[in-house]
């Protein structure tokens, strides 16, 4: 079959390796009809998340039709149409049963990687580095879903992929984020990202009652599609201080929550971030939160900072006395996303939401390496990379 | 011969474990998702210990190798099980898991203490190992089968380079 790998910093290659197989009996294979790039998936492009190896399968946002099933599955027939969450959970541990799927402790194989970094692994991800299990990914003709029953989610027949295929990750991760916010009526939300992630949390955040929902970002077609769901926006490259105009424009008071939906890889023009960016290239720092920074900086007293950006290492300058001050409460982690997979699909047909507004390029795997560079170099026409196997 | 410390919580009507670090040794526990009997079983199961065996993360001649000796039932209402080292090996060690109900309804409590000489770590903790074990045990346990990725497809077996 053809797959997405990753040869190192910058390289992505089309490749023709040998079809997955069932390995354990809870197992399924799957034809993948389509599959997504995502802005996490540009961490691993930018080499700043440790522990992928030279030939790694790409891909965490999947969907296919199943075509072979281990002895053990229940739930999952030949011919489903499923949804494939990015996190694998195992169902049968105690964060599995308490639906905090990226806990799992059953799924990562190399379990020792994490323990030894974080404490306790969590749980693996489809094609994203060693430390999360090394599981080839979803940018492939066919992919092996292990704990199928648990790790998957059948759409009914006559809806198109494009309207769903984002229940694997960001359209989950976005409202996971508002969720975690605790938004009251009348709320306001700041989001940092304008990104995919940050489209579906200015949604949610909506959905969950947000009054107003301010998007921070310095792409305009990004700011523009905010713009088309109600938000407010501010470009944080126009003159003028971030966290002054959040103030005045929520009257001194700040925002009742702020997301991060940027992660690792802030850009912007503080002194912080260009220390962070010379840190980040000579090896001696992990992590760009400028963006967190901003947030915890900017964030309401008693308010809430939410995040579904990736983080990877060790944060510099992270400024806590503020939180501390402020009496901030955090809320993060990877999206426990089959959790929120069934109750989403059923906002996508009620019409609520179409989740397909963000794609921006349909390719074929031949032009993946060139996406991933487009993507990566060309934020303002890239916003979401989908490819087609059919 | 190994002792456990285990206390016990005399106003509960079943017995619960809290473990109690070993003054000397290797020790490690694990929280497992199902009742002790169903763990009891599964400990005892030869074809069960070779899987959680064969998949720790050896370096070069660090062979974990384990044979049942024992498994019965103490007077505290714990399971125990005895493991040794196999007769063929150049190790003469034991390993003991005690199994009972956990603390707070959490499932079972399954610790594990060893002797130093069960196996010659080179690096890490060598706890570390005999976590690894309980680990991927719990997992057998758990789920009826331990993750793994050998045997996926790789870019590094690619069949044919396309660009």
């Amino acid at each position: 079959m053809k797959a997405l790998t990753w040869e190192g910093k910058h390289d992505v290659a089309v490749k023709n390796v040998y079809d997955p197989k069932i390995l354990n009996p809870h197992d399924a294979v799957i034809k993948v009809t389509t599959s997504a790039i995502c802005g996490s998936d540009l961490h691993l492009y930018n080499g700043v998340i440790p522990t992928m190896e030279k030939g790694d399968i790409l891909g965490h946002e999947t969907m296919g039709e199943v075509m072979e099933v281990g002895p053990l599955v229940k739930n999952v027939k030949v011919g489903d149409r499923i949804v494939i969450p990015f996190d694998i959970g195992c169902g049968h541990c105690h964060h599995c049963e308490d639906e905090e799927y990226s806990a799992c402790d059953n799924s990562n194989p190399n379990f020792m990687i994490p323990e030894k970094l974080y404490g306790y692994s969590s749980a693996a991800l489809f094609g994203y580095s060693h430390m999360y299990g090394g599981y080839a990914g979803g940018q492939a003709e066919f992919i092996r879903v292990p704990f199928v029953d648990t790790n998957s989610l059948v759409i009914p027949p006559g809806i198109d992929d494009d309207r769903v295929i984002f229940l694997s990750d960001i359209f989950p991760t976005g409202y996971m984020a508002a969720e975690n916010c605790n938004i009251k009526r009348g709320d306001v939300v700041a989001i940092w990202g304008a990104g995919p992630v940050g489209q579906m949390a200015i949604r949610s955040a909506f959905m969950l009652g947000a009054e107003r929902v301010i998007a921070i970002d310095q792409i305009e077609s990004r700011l523009k599609m905010a713009k088309d769901a109600g938000a407010e926006t501010i470009n944080f490259s126009d003159e003028g201080s971030l966290t002054e105009q959040l103030r005045f424009l929520t009257g001194s008071r700040g925002p009742d929550a702020c997301i991060d939906a940027v992660g690792l890889e802030a850009h912007g023009h503080t002194v912080l971030n260009a220390i962070d960016t010379v840190k980040q290239k000579v090896m001696l720092g992990t992590d760009r939160p400028d963006a967190l920074r901003q947030a915890i900086q900017a964030c309401r007293k008693g308010g809430t900072v939410s995040v579904p950006g990736v983080y990877g290492g060790f944060l510099d300058k992270f400024p806590f006395g503020a939180a501390f001050g402020k009496a901030l409460t955090f809320r993060m982690g990877q999206t426990h996303t089959q959790r929120y997979m069934k109750p989403l699909l059923e906002r996508i047909l009620n019409d609520e939401i179409d989740p397909s507004f963000v794609i921006s390029h349909r390719i074929r795997i031949d032009d993946g390496p060139e996406a991933y560079k487009n993507f990566n170099d060309n934020k303002e026409d890239f916003t979401k990379v989908v490819l087609k196997f059919q | 011969m190994l002792q456990s410390e285990i206390s016990r919580r005399e106003n509960k009507s079943i017995s619960r474990m809290i473990p109690v670090v070993p003054e000397e040794g290797l020790f490690a526990s694990m929280l497992i998702n199902v009742d002790p009997e169903v763990v009891f079983t599964i400990c005892q199961e030869e074809m069960s210990l070779e899987k959680v065996l064969e998949g720790l993360p050896y370096k070069a001649d660090q062979v974990l190798d384990l044979r049942l000796v024992d498994a019965n039932r103490n007077e505290d209402g714990q399971f125990v099980i005895r493991l040794k080292n196999k007769p063929e090996s150049k190790l003469s060690g034991e390993l003991t898991l005690f199994i009972g109900e956990a603390y707070n309804g959490r499932g079972t409590l399954l610790s594990a203490e060893a002797g130093l000489d069960l196996w010659k770590p080179k690096s890490d903790s060598p706890s570390t190992m005999l976590n690894a074990f309980l680990k991927r045990l719990k997992a057998l346990v758990e789920t009826g089968e331990i993750a793994t990725i050998k045997g996926q497809p790789n870019g590094k077996n690619e069949i044919k380079t396309l660009h």
